[in-house]
């Protein structure tokens, strides 16, 4: 599915090639697949033209948010590894297709096939192509991440700002009579109609961010800047975890209490806006008519949507931390004021909520960066699908909270402000956990970064974090797992060599660097456990001997006698500095020939198995 | 492709029906202080 066309070797930009070519590609995605959130546009005609409830019209949405949580955590590996022209292909084919297998279910009056086409299939191509452009652009940005962030996700809020006027003008135009925005009636037809032209006019839109997307080429950098200008600070971190040991880390889920918390909180006045203006001020001297109300929700919006860009921009000056900790304890303040104050003003209701909902998207859009300062941009969009998992859990909360509190209250005999204040006190407790949470969040530890050091974008650079790890860890198994989690996810490693059978021989592609050297950062102290020459020369998925345990192969002393600077006599032979008259015939100083993979693979091994670090690698393992 | 031109057309692209929907929620948002 990944080869040719899709595939991330062909989506690598030339030279040239403006980085301002793809938020607009990113934005393509994201402002289609944002649609979701005006699902509620939908609802009306299809409880009138198919007689469901409230509650049945509503699975659609529900469910598609179930999923893209779902599928960004599940599939957020495979999404990073074949890269984003292939994600965003598949995202537009399960978007597109939801939509018209959901027509299809309309025209039948078959509502489960909507509620399984637009949710469930759909609810994929929301997952799939939520991350992808995120950690594309945080690439093609190294130097402004928040804003890049900003972008994508302010796209996700667009999305529902284009979709709901157009959709109601579509169902209008295709047969469904409204009065006073109530439905009178739905000519057949005319919601199948209006879910196919959905599908189809996506796919032609989504379709520009597949042609235009690109990945930076390895090692590219904006014009005049260097890692060494990017603002730093003891969270941002230069080196690289990969997803699955991201989720081990305590500062992952600090970060999945802060953003179901803030979530949560926001959620919880965008749920019951409309309602809550109305109880809030429509019986007081400031009365609040329905039209003033649905202009207050459309506010609200916008303040999430602006919040998005603007905040997450920011916090490429003041830092993720420090923006959080703005989010989440003047969110607090916020709702303070408003349980205090802004029941009896409604400029200062507004106000307040208007800094909210901006904290809320704003959270959204932060995210990925703070991410991208912990954990590095290796595996950024994988992590980031593991963190999503906090939205869909929020999506159950807030509602959760602020109804069913509003229904007690209500049925307590309590009206107007009253239904809300406890709410109210609940949000500013979550936010005030989140903000501890916020501040939990340390560095992440050494033994989680990857056993090699990664480039900046994402692709194996060298392997002296091998070694180093090695030298430092002293758990055998704990290097083992470490060493195995990088490799099996990185496209380009994966394939970089084959040193599962013959370990240091193959994949040590440079005879003095490579078996000769590699033998001693084995001989420091780690041969036996998890050391292998192959470790230091071996940055793909079957070489790194770490995972592999090749010491029981190759590079263990105990078998092949393999000590110190001599050769290795393994499978192939591989001997320090003097040609190799094994199977691969891989000679001293040149690179690997033959067995090692094809060219393209062995180009990767080149990119990646730096001789260079790997003499570094030996020093630092003596 | 002409780049420049290839730039304009994209964030074009994008532009335009994000405009579309601002100007519409800019409708909305007056409501509120009619």
């Amino acid at each position: 599915m990944s080869a040719g066309f899709l595939s991330r070797s062909r989506i690598v930009a030339p030279n040239g090639w403006s980085r301002w070519l793809v938020p607009p590609a990113a934005l393509s995605v994201h402002l289609a697949i944002g649609q979701v959130y005006a699902w509620s546009v939908f609802k009306a005609p299809l409880e009138k033209y198919l007689n469901l409830s409230g509650k049945e019209s509503a699975l659609p949405f529900q469910l598609g948010i179930v999923m893209l949580g779902l599928s960004a955590a599940v599939l957020g590996t495979r999404v990073e590894k074949n890269g984003p022209r292939w994600a965003m292909f598949v995202s537009l084919l399960c978007f597109c297709s939801g939509f018209m297998l959901a027509a299809l279910g309309a025209y039948t009056q078959q509502y489960w096939l909507v509620v399984l086409g637009y949710g469930g299939l759909g609810g994929i191509g929301l997952g799939v192509g939520y991350i992808s452009p995120v950690s594309t652009l945080i690439k093609w940005f190294p130097d402004r991440p928040g804003m890049a962030t900003g972008i994508a996700i302010m796209g996700f809020g667009g999305g529902a700002l284009i979709a709901s006027p157009w959709s109601a003008a579509m169902l209008g135009a295709f047969g469904v009579a409204y009065e006073k925005g109530k439905v009178l009636a739905v000519a057949d037809d005319a919601i199948a109609t209006t879910f196919l032209v959905h599908g189809l006019v996506y796919a032609v839109f989504m379709t520009l961010g597949v042609l235009l997307v690109r990945v930076p080429p390895e090692g590219w950098r904006p014009k005049g800047w260097s890692p060494a200008d990017s603002k730093t600070g003891a969270l941002i971190t230069t080196n690289q975890v990969s997803a699955r040991n991201a989720i081990r880390t305590p500062q992952f889920w600090c970060l999945w209490v802060v953003l179901c918390l803030n979530v949560t909180a926001g959620i919880g006045i965008l749920e019951k806006a409309s309602p809550m203006i109305l109880d809030f001020f429509g019986k007081t001297s400031m009365a609040v008519t329905a039209t003033a109300a649905a202009g207050f929700v459309a506010l609200l919006s916008l303040a999430n949507m602006l919040g998005r860009i603007v905040w997450s921009s920011a916090s490429d000056v003041v830092g993720r931390k420090n923006i959080y900790r703005l989010y989440l304890g003047a969110g607090a303040i916020m709702y303070l004021v408003i349980a205090l104050i802004g029941i009896e003003e409604k400029v200062v209701f507004i106000g307040c909520a208007i800094v909210i909902l901006s904290f809320y998207g704003a959270g959204f859009a932060t995210i990925p960066a703070y991410l991208r300062d912990l954990f590095g941009t290796y595996q950024v969009g994988a992590i980031h699908g593991r963190l999503l998992t906090a939205w869909s859990a929020a999506g159950v909360l807030g509602p959760l909270i602020i109804n069913q509190i509003a229904d007690s209250q209500k049925a307590a005999g309590y009206s107007g402000p009253a239904l809300y204040t406890t709410s109210l006190y609940i949000m500013i407790g979550l936010l005030v956990i989140g903000f501890l949470a916020n501040e939990l969040v340390r560095p992440v530890k050494a033994r989680f970064h990857e056993a090699r050091e990664l480039g900046d974008l994402g692709k194996p650079a060298a392997t002296t974090a091998a070694a180093t790890t090695t030298a430092k860890a002293s758990k055998p198994g704990e290097i083992a797992a470490k060493a195995s989690t990088a490799p099996s996810e990185t496209s380009g490693a994966t394939k970089t060599s084959n040193a599962g059978e013959t370990g240091a021989a193959k994949t040590s592609n440079t005879g003095e660097t490579g078996a000769a050297k590699t033998t001693n950062a084995g001989a420091t102290g780690n041969a036996g456990k998890a050391s292998n020459p192959g470790k230091t020369g071996t940055p793909g998925r079957t070489g790194n001997s770490f995972k592999k345990g090749n010491r029981a192969r190759t590079g263990n002393p105990a078998r092949t006698g393999n000590t110190g600077k001599m050769a290795i006599p393994g499978k192939t032979g591989n001997t320090g500095k003097t040609p190799i008259p094994g199977k691969t015939g891989n000679t001293g100083k040149t690179p690997i020939p033959a067995k090692t993979a094809n060219p393209a693979k062995t180009a990767d091994a080149a990119e990646t198995a730096n001789t260079a670090t790997t003499a570094k690698t030996a020093e630092a393992g003596k | 492709m002409n780049r420049p031109f290839l730039i304009a057309f994209a964030w074009l692209w994008v532009g335009a029906p994000f405009a579309y929907g601002a100007y519409q929620l800019v409708l909305k948002v007056t409501q509120l202080f009619q």
